[in-house]
């Protein structure tokens, strides 16, 4: 029962709090707090495929670093293409490549859906390392504008900030609204059983293909909203490195809840910077924390949580 | 063969010269089957007669290796699952298949759900859809889950999770029901209380049970068949069933539950 | 003529490693039906112990028999100390798990050896070439497919022939009726594992000298070996070899063709087998 009136109150210190980090935090946290965020609505995209959709992906950076690349080639090559214009069209490219690649991975589960999407974002990396041409290889692709937003100026961390906390909260927002609706039921019943879902009248194989076009989208739009963050992409942005990033994220927040992403992308970012502060060899570290946390919190710092209450 | 005769036209569901054999394994020789609109008809047959694989063969879980079905005059042989659901035909499973990880309420709203054809919709918040809370717990009322709505589907009962599985099947209003062995471990108890359920919640519509329990069978039949080893024995009203020679020979004399 | 069959004993050359690799996999995946992706890095383990072994002993085939035998221990020291422990928890939790380990391998290797390619020199009995079809062909390139094909040979003489493969054969096919027999359930497990691994670890003390060793070995092998077992069907040995001599094929024409996108071949065998039969081409229905 004392869950009950904390968690308002928690939202609500949380929200005074996310109105006030601009001007409480020092430039460079006031950087990670961004990125947490951005990374949250990556983070949040995966956790839905496997504890909404039941669908465990190893290739999710295709989508994120699609979400970049095709933004920033917007934002580089078509005039005058507006912020919002931009990140958008990261989605909708994003969002394309789910329905594609959706199309042939629907009809798969479990593993073969998992090694699958490894393959799929290995020939999508693949194919951006190798076209130089257009996404600059290995070098990446950096000094794209920064377009203002509605007259906001976007190079300013506090504005970019707000904007990432709004967009991102709207994407969460509908994420969350998904769950609500029909179609997020009919998602939770193959998820129950998918056999008895099929028998009851429900077409699996498109409803899974709506749910993976909508989760591309959102990735694709974290992955703008990155890229733009990190005023630079390369194929870093796109690889499998990237994917395992995600997958951490998930994991150590916990797929079980609503709230695991953040509380994932958080610690990742964190731990990620404080480690790589002191030692070269940090990722080896962060490995070690993974498979500790895999092993004895599978539900993740958010179960760990939750018990304590 | 692939075509239906003139009076054919009129069953409900039509089976021609279905085979089925798995890697080798042959499982059934040449059914023909007749089902009439309203009719209420029982397949028995000692176990591994074939007579799930018939039904997964009808609701489109396997393909015949020979052999065509058809359903209100259409051919349905190999069709998916949820089409021929969506077409009136709904089919509940020998081992109980309910949605464990969601609420008995939530279990029959997916099927009233999907009976309303509302599948892909992404802009209604769905406790607020007129009409779909109402339906779901009149189906509840008729199998006799309604104070058990909010319970956990995978913690009930077994008696009580049959029911939810007969509820999942009936609660698309198909024409044709197929329910296979809807009574496999009951007590005698729940037996009486499920063939009565079953009674009510199938009236006007084509029924077809398959069932070891010959109680039920004869309480609930007004025409059997019997399937003896992947094979038609003998089809007819009860009364002709039950004094046939070669059904007496082969089976009933052993099976009496 | 004589460049198609030179292609042909490349191609063989590599789908026979592949296989070695991919075998163990498949044995893996058919007991405990997750798949290892930790496999591949006991690929990369068994060319950076040799490569280290060659530095302090000089000799080739003394790692060629040691190596992979470590590689095998630690497999089963994983299996004991790591999978058991999650098994209860379902697949994913496995899954997740193996994934965690072959992070955590690739940094470690990473860590001890640097990023750096390292060459591995091909031992002196087998640096020569031989003429083959009037086209010179190198010796050590014979000696992978021989060699592959000979331990092929081996490990299917003790799956079929002997006592102790009957028992692993069987609880890879059905594990819970092996331990209902009395079988000792757990030895088995760690057994195959140790299988499994020791025979991706022999895969790459060969191919060491053949590819050199790096740190991008394990992901290279793991794509490749994953188009394998799902092209040939998850727990299909045989599905397994034909994938493997397909891909092998694929990679050495398709280089030929068209080097800067070999990897495409790959993908398109394995998305066409996919499509035409989702199980793969031996699999069964999951």
């Amino acid at each position: 029962m004392k869950n009950r009136t904390l968690y308002p109150v928690v939202g609500i210190v949380f929200v005074i709090l996310a109105i006030l980090f601009p001007y409480i935090l020092p430039k460079f946290q006031l950087r990670m707090v961004t990125e947490i965020i951005i990374l949250t609505l990556f983070a949040m995209t995966w956790k839905m495929m496997l504890h909404e959709g039941g669908m465990f992906s190893f290739g999710h950076a295709a989508y994120f670093g699609l979400g970049a690349y095709a933004s920033v080639l917007g934002w580089l090559h078509i005039k005058g293409l507006s912020f919002m214009s931009g990140v958008l069209l990261g989605g909708l490219v994003a969002g394309l490549m789910g329905f594609i690649l959706g199309a042939f991975l629907v009809r798969l589960s479990g593993t073969y859906f998992a090694l699958l999407t490894l393959a799929f974002n290995q020939l999508i990396w693949a194919i951006v390392w190798k076209w130089r041409a257009v996404t600059g290889g290995d070098d990446g692709l950096g000094k794209f504008p920064k377009p203002d937003l509605l007259g906001i100026y976007m190079k300013a961390p506090a504005n970019f900030y707000y904007v990432s906390l709004i967009i991102v909260g709207i994407c969460l927002f509908i994420c969350w609204y998904f769950t609500q609706t029909p179609l997020g039921n009919v998602v939770k019943s193959i998820k129950s059983n998918e056999e008895r879902a099929k028998f009851i009248g429900f077409n699996v194989n498109i409803s899974k293909l709506i749910l993976l076009t909508i989760l591309g989208f959102f990735a694709g739009i974290s992955g703008a909203l990155y890229a733009q963050f990190q005023e630079f992409i390369a194929t870093s942005t796109i690889d499998l490195g990237m994917s395992t990033n995600v997958l951490f994220m998930a994991f150590i927040g916990g797929t079980g809840y609503f709230w695991g992403p953040i509380i994932g992308a958080g610690i990742f970012t964190y731990l990620s910077e404080y480690l790589s502060s002191f030692t070269d060899r940090w990722e080896f570290i962060f490995g070690i924390i993974f498979i500790i946390i895999v092993m004895f919190a599978p539900q993740g710092i958010t179960g760990i949580l939750k018990k304590k209450k | 063969m692939a075509e239906l005769a003139g009076k054919e036209k009129n069953n409900i569901l039509q089976l021609k010269e279905i085979y089925k054999d798995f890697e080798g394994l042959e499982v059934l020789f040449g059914i023909n089957l007749e089902i009439k609109e309203g009719e209420r008809h029982a397949i028995i047959g000692p176990n591994g007669a074939g007579k799930s694989t018939l039904f997964n063969l009808i609701t489109g879980k396997y393909l015949p290796s020979r052999g065509k079905i058809f359903f209100k005059s259409q051919d349905i042989t190999g069709e998916n699952p949820f089409k021929l659901n969506r077409m009136g035909m709904a089919r509940c499973f020998q081992i109980t298949n309910i949605f464990r990880t969601m609420t008995v309420f939530e279990n029959v709203r997916n099927a009233i759900l999907s009976k309303n054809k509302i599948r892909y919709n992404l802009f209604s918040r769905l406790s607020k859809i007129n009409g779909i809370a109402e339906e779901t717990e009149r189906i509840l009322a008729q199998i006799g889950l309604l104070e058990r709505k909010n319970e956990m589907a995978g913690e009930l009962a077994h008696g009580h999770q049959r029911a939810l599985e007969i509820g999942l099947t009936i609660a698309t209003e198909p024409e044709l029901i197929l329910l296979d062995e809807p009574t496999a471990g009951m007590s005698a108890e729940e037996t009486r209380e499920a063939v009565k359920l079953i009674e009510r919640v199938t009236e006007g519509k084509t029924l077809v049970i398959v069932e070891h329990d010959m109680e039920v069978v004869f309480s609930l039949a007004n025409r059997i068949t019997v399937i003896y080893y992947g094979q038609a024995l003998a089809s007819g009203p009860p009364e002709e069933i039950r004094n046939d020679q070669k059904v007496k020979d082969a089976y009933l004399g052993e099976e009496k539950e | 003529m004589e460049t198609f069959f030179i292609q042909f004993l490349h191609g063989l050359a590599y789908g026979m490693l592949l296989f070695l690799v991919a075998s163990g996999l498949t044995l893996v995946f058919g007991m405990m039906s997750v798949l290892n992706i930790a496999h591949a890095s006991f690929y990369m383990l068994g060319a950076y112990f040799s490569y280290q072994m060659l530095k302090m002993v000089g000799n080739f085939w003394i790692g060629l028999i040691l190596c992979p035998i470590i590689v095998g221990l630690l497999g089963i020291l994983m299996e004991r100390f790591l999978l058991r422990r999650v098994h209860a928890g379902g697949h994913v939790q496995e899954f997740v798990i193996t994934f965690g380990i072959l992070f955590v391998i690739n940094e470690a290797v990473k860590w001890i050896w640097g990023t750096e390619p390292l060459p591995v020199p091909i031992p002196p009995a087998l640096s020569g070439s031989v003429m083959i079809m009037g086209s010179v062909y190198p010796a050590y390139r014979l000696f992978i497919l021989f060699f592959s094909l000979a331990i092929l040979a081996f490990m299917a003489y003790i799956l079929m022939r002997t006592r102790l493969g009957i028992t692993v054969r069987a609880a890879v096919s059905d594990r819970d009726m092996v331990s209902a027999l009395g079988t000792n359930t757990p030895f088995v497990f760690m057994l195959v594992m140790g299988i499994g691994t020791w025979l991706a670890g022999l895969a790459g003390v060969i191919a060491g000298p053949f590819i050199s060793t790096y740190p991008g070995m394990a992901l290279e092998i793991l794509v490749d070996c994953f188009v394998v077992t799902v092209t040939g069907g998850l727990g299909s040995l045989l599905g397994a070899f034909v994938a493997s001599f397909l891909i092998g094929q694929l990679s050495s024409f398709g280089i030929l063709f068209i080097p800067r996108l070999a990897i495409v071949f790959a993908f398109l065998l394995m998305a066409v087998v996919l499509i035409i039969k989702p199980s793969g081409l031996f699999g069964e229905k999951a």
